[in-house]
């Protein structure tokens, strides 16, 4: 890791990646931008340890979920005008894509998105995973075994 | 490369990075900075308070040595019941909405007395929130509005009653298919009924635009009997707040693009427009005395008049004022005002609720600020304990 890489060229360079495996996670791409801001925004305030790290990019995912983990759907579900609050947005409503590809995410749930992103997309191993979503290896493997079942189930029933 | 991953890579690919991502990512950052220092500001400010209020001889939170100049909440009046979770963060944001807790306003810890976060059955229920409640008149009940839970159990949203002695719950409306949205529950006086706001959306996923949607409904305490009350041309009517006497309920509508307090009777004849003069674009949330003298309300002052508040001010909260008046529109005064503490996710102004007694509201900051404990009279406020993030109500004394 080079010592001269700036906090606004890492972010460049990662930013849209994340951006978009978090919208993979969430279904919402405001959710997903601003989990992004605060696992960045962390990773800035100590820039100076996090810069140097041989691996950077693995620590901005590690936060990323844990600022995931943290909020959950709620803070989603909680953007309210104060008149009433606003009906769950739909997860990967506004995207134009192919509906058996968009029903089967949408069945899964938050949790099972982000373990299939990690142990599939990332390639981190179970424990891993389960670290950085603060549950067990175990849960991990169950939540991503059940989110390939469906995912399977659903593009076959489609095909 | 994997079926999942393929999946996984082709749906992120269909979102677009906004070219502006690290500005917002600054702007964020900069909201974020004035929420903790408006939030110290105001922790400060209470303590101040107290400890000024302490050396001058009274406690403000101990109903035996009262300060002079402010009465707080009687022996006669009930705990305050809100919306928070056990673990609160607000440096980042974050809100939590899924435990009620009570305080007595007078003084002591929370108390929590319903879980909602997680039901037991599923580890996805983790969403799970309360988007509005109220007491029964008896004190002895509880009404609450669940939102959150994901798509495979969704018809657990709806509207719950909850023994509080037992614990026991009853789901009153559900989130079925075609699924309506329903909040801003209030019990009515008597107790036969609960009045409810309910978008008439077709379909769970469907967007509340404010389209004309919103509708008020009254049914009894078991689910039964539900009724759509006629409000006239009142569109849109949404936080139903019923008279004393159970023969009147004030509302907030749409009128435009601005929102208006209305007071109509059960039979949706006359709805009339309150405070029609005062500029401000979005008069909300209106709550009737328990003597029928009063009616609160919250009006927003940031929005344009003629426009919807628009995200950027969503994102940097709205400066709130809480009036009384008449419920003729007259006496209209000016009790407090505050800005802005939700930012980005979480709740704005909740309440106004009035004490059982009628000396003084109670009225929620929005997610990361406080519960002000307000003289109906003088607009004086003291801050409770807790820290509340959603929906609060005040508890009568239950009956023995």
């Amino acid at each position: 890791m080079s010592e001269s890489l700036s906090f606004e060229s890492f972010f460049d360079r990662e930013a849209r990646t994340l951006f978009r495996r978090l919208c993979a996670v969430t279904g919402n791409a405001s959710e997903a931008e601003e989990i992004m801001q605060d696992a960045f925004l962390a990773l800035w305030e100590r820039w100076d340890r996090v810069g140097a790290m041989e691996d950077p990019t693995g620590y901005l995912y590690r936060t990323s979920m844990n600022v995931f983990r943290k909020r959950g759907r709620r803070a989603a579900l909680a953007i309210r005008r104060r008149l009433a609050l606003a009906p769950d947005p739909v997860p990967f409503a506004d995207i134009d894509e192919q509906q058996d590809v968009v029903a089967a995410l949408r069945e899964l749930t938050p949790r099972q998105r982000a373990a299939v992103v990690l142990l599939d997309v990332l390639d981190y191993s179970s424990e891993e995973a389960g670290e950085a979503l603060g549950v067990t290896a175990g849960t991990v493997r169950g939540l991503a075994s059940r989110a390939r079942e469906t995912l399977r189930q659903r593009m076959s029933e489609d095909a | 490369m994997n079926e999942t991953r393929v999946v996984i890579e082709r749906i992120g690919e269909r979102y677009a990075l906004p070219n502006d991502a690290f500005e917002r990512m600054l702007r964020r950052r900069d909201r974020k900075q004035r929420n903790q220092r408006v939030a110290a500001a105001t922790v400060a400010f209470a303590v101040f308070v107290a400890a000024l209020a302490f050396v001058l001889g009274g406690n403000p939170f101990d109903r035996s040595e009262r300060p002079a100049v402010f009465v707080p909440p009687s022996a006669s009046n009930g705990d305050i019941t809100f919306v928070s979770d056990e673990v609160i963060d607000f440096s980042d944001d974050l809100s939590d909405f899924g435990i009620l807790f009570v305080v007595d306003p007078a003084g002591g810890e929370p108390r929590k007395i319903l879980d909602t976060s997680c039901p037991g059955e599923t580890t996805s229920c983790e969403g799970v929130g309360i988007r509005s409640v109220d007491w029964s008149p008896d004190g002895t009940r509880i009404a609450y509005a669940l939102f959150g839970y994901p798509a495979n159990i969704r018809e657990r949203e709806g509207i719950y009653v909850m023994e509080v002695a037992t614990d026991r719950v009853h789901q009153l409306t559900s989130c079925t298919d075609p699924c309506v949205f329903q909040d801003d529950v209030d019990w009515s006086p008597d107790g036969s009924r609960i009045a409810y706001r309910q978008t008439d959306v077709s379909g769970c996923d469907a967007a509340n635009s404010f389209d004309g949607s919103c509708s008020i409904y009254t049914m009894s305490p078991d689910g039964t009997d539900r009724v759509k009350l006629p409000t006239g041309s009142a569109v849109d009517p949404v936080s139903p707040s019923w008279s004393p006497d159970g023969a009147s309920i004030a509302f907030s509508a749409r009128d435009g693009e601005d929102w208006f307090v209305y007071v109509m009777t059960l039979d949706g004849s006359a709805p009339t427009q309150l405070a029609a003069d005062l500029p401000s674009p979005e008069q909300t949330q209106p709550a009737w005395s328990p003597d029928g003298s009063t009616i609160a309300f919250v009006a927003w002052e940031g929005a344009a008049v003629g426009a919807e508040p628009t995200g950027l001010d969503y994102e940097n909260g709205l400066p709130f004022k809480l009036w009384a008046m008449a419920p003729d529109g007259s006496q209209r005064r000016l009790l407090t005002g505050g800005c802005c503490f939700v930012g980005g996710a979480g709740f704005g102004v909740q309440g106004p609720e009035w004490s059982p007694d009628g000396t003084q509201i109670a009225l929620m900051e929005g997610t990361g600020g406080s519960v002000r404990v307000i003289d109906a009279d003088t607009g004086e406020f003291i801050v409770i304990p807790g820290r509340p993030t959603g929906p609060i109500a005040w508890q009568p004394i239950p009956i023995p």
